[in-house]
């Protein structure tokens, strides 16, 4: 069985994708992981941002819990919850903020945070 | 006169056309050939890990010649004694045990060597001027890794401490030939995959939410209980009894999908498509059957940043081309690519052959020189609804494209090659200019790419192939 048991899904805000691209060294498996975050095609209509979608091993949170906190206090974790009706909500989310959603289908993400792509040339 | 015809394995066959053709074969079901990181330290062992490295099967995993000249070795290394075939690395931290100088950074090599013994400390192997590999080697054995070179120049096995001395054996260092498929960033690697059953703990479900994509479901199961859908579709569904496997398809909207269960649900299960196959128990989103006569293995590419480097192929350049593949065929929000050749300086030229349009499900071909002038743009043909695989066949044959779906004809166009397209960079999944765009998300069940148009004979036993890897009938 494996234990890459965890998806995350991961929200940049424009101006924070060095934050990010130091971030996703921090946790990830190579060191071209720099590089992971490179263009903001993302938009809510008023900001841009770059996104990214990875498996992920159980021990991941243990990961993020050593990450420095100078980078660490720039992360949020919100979480995403649906009712009997089908009705999805966000909780703890904050666009000014790198978001890591953990174990959310990525699309359903981008749709509740009113995500779309844009053409970047 | 009686003449005897000897049967060839079907892969067999397609091996030697793939291989004529300087192409690549890149198979998912054989995890010989998977590596979750790029450099190939750590084998895919299991579904739901990540792929950074694909393995061209075309040239059938065959080594080049010997790199490891072993006169060489002890000539060159400090620290080192050779007695007998055994090397022998003294106790000190800069104790190198080089190869040769014939490493080009990019390739893959095979890498093998017999540790006899080993004191405290560590080996790990070494590209000339780049950071020690992982894994290190502690124990005596006898070990064999692919790993790409990270530098050109020598490859050395490294003492790692002061305090070890190693005996070392049976040293050997091959070039793998081929056109390895390849993904550094850890983020942008497809996944492993066989799932069909969408749900989780499938044995007795419990109430659940799954995520939709806009197409056909069908949710089965066996029991007395009932499943009422709500969300992005709607529908209830009752069971009949303990040796009944009741159904029912719907077609939700992309978002989220409630299945509320009372009584008692088992067996059950939600798959793409518009009848109910073989089930398959899902335990976790880890672990779940994997029967390959069933459940066929499949990267899926998230359509969010995954994607593969393949070395620069000059698919477009090289006159003529065929790719052969089974995915599914589902239309996204932005065209997507199966295979792409792109300039990485110049984000005019394109060749697209194989591009999955953004509305209808449709596919066509697509090909723009450097001044961004249309070459070709083929009309559409139907590729869509089926999400589930399907075999694309394309053949470039510099002045006409074929494209063809699970064997028949979808399209034929004649085409003029006109213009400059000066291309460097060749990608599955996503296409790499001077930015990354357009990921594809799909299950792609297998991939043939020749630089070559295929014959009809040879298509056929390629598509028959991939047909099988893929779970289609043809």
């Amino acid at each position: 069985m494996s234990n890459w048991t965890h998806t995350l899904t991961v929200i940049v805000p424009e101006l924070l994708i060095p934050q990010g691209n130091q971030l996703a060294l921090a946790v990830g498996t190579s060191e071209d992981d720099i590089n992971t975050f490179k263009t903001a095609d993302w938009t809510d209509g008023t900001s841009n941002y770059a996104v990214a979608h990875t498996q992920a091993v159980e021990q991941i949170m243990d990961y993020f819990a050593q990450v420095p906190v100078e980078l660490a206090s720039g992360v949020v974790f919100p979480t995403v919850v649906t009712d009997e009706t089908g009705n999805t909500t966000v909780n703890s989310s904050d666009m000014t903020a790198i978001q890591v959603f953990v174990d959310v289908d990525p699309f359903t993400v981008f749709a509740l945070l009113n995500l779309t792509r844009r053409e970047v040339v | 006169m009686t003449i005897a015809l000897r049967q060839r394995p079907l892969a067999r066959v397609v091996q030697g056309i793939v291989r004529a053709g300087a192409g690549c074969w890149l198979d998912p079901s054989d995890l010989s050939t998977l590596y979750q990181d790029a450099a190939g330290t750590t084998p895919v062992t299991a579904v739901e890990q990540p792929v950074g490295l694909m393995l061209d099967k075309s040239r059938g995993m065959m080594l080049g010649p010997e790199l490891v000249d072993g006169a060489l070795w002890g000539g060159l290394a400090t620290g080192v004694t050779y007695s007998n075939g055994n090397f022998t690395l003294t106790a000190a931290t800069s104790t190198l045990l080089a190869a040769n100088s014939f490493i080009i950074k990019g390739k893959y090599y095979q890498v093998s060597f017999t540790i006899q013994s080993i004191s405290t400390g560590s080996l790990s192997l070494t590209f000339e001027g780049g950071a020690a590999t992982t894994p290190t080697y502690t124990t005596a054995g006898t070990y064999t890794v692919r790993i790409c070179a990270t530098a050109s120049g020598n490859l050395f096995l490294y003492n790692r401490s002061a305090s070890t001395t190693a005996t070392v054996s049976n040293v050997s260092c091959k070039e793998i030939y081929g056109n390895h498929a390849t993904q550094s960033i850890t983020a942008s690697r497809p996944t492993l995959s066989a799932r069909k059953n969408v749900l989780l703990a499938t044995e007795t479900l419990a109430t659940q939410s799954v995520t939709s994509i806009a197409a056909q479901y069908t949710l089965s199961f066996i029991g007395t209980g009932i499943v009422t859908l709500s969300g992005t579709a709607t529908g209830t569904l009752t069971g009949t009894g303990v040796n009944d496997r009741v159904s029912l398809t719907v077609t939700p909207t992309a978002g989220t999908l409630t299945l509320t269960v009372s009584g008692s649900v088992t067996k059950a299960q939600l798959e793409p498509g518009a009848s109910a196959g073989p089930y398959q128990r899902v335990n976790t989103a880890t672990d779940y059957d994997t029967d390959e006569r069933y459940f066929p293995k499949y990267l899926s590419f998230d359509g969010v940043d995954d994607y593969l480097n393949l070395p620069y192929m000059g698919l477009y350049a090289g006159g003529s081309a065929s790719i052969i593949t089974g995915r599914d065929a589902l239309s996204q929000a932005t065209d997507t690519y199966i295979i792409s050749e792109r300039s990485t300086t110049d984000v005019n030229p394109k060749y697209y052959p194989s591009r999955q349009l953004s509305s209808g499900g449709n596919m066509d071909s697509y090909i723009t020189d450097n001044a961004g002038t249309v070459v070709l743009d083929t009309t559409g043909s139907a590729f869509g609804g089926a999400s589930n695989a399907v075999i694309r066949s394309v053949i470039d044959a510099g002045n006409s494209i074929k494209l063809l779906k699970n064997g028949a004809v979808a399209a034929s166009d004649n085409y003029t090659r006109g213009g400059t397209l000066t291309l460097n960079k060749t990608t599955i999944g996503a296409s790499v200019s001077t930015t990354t765009s357009n990921y594809a998300k799909m299950k792609l069940y297998g991939l043939l790419i020749t630089k070559s148009a295929l014959s009809d004979a040879q298509r056929i036993a390629c598509e028959r192939y991939a047909a099988s890897k893929a779970g289609v009938i043809l």
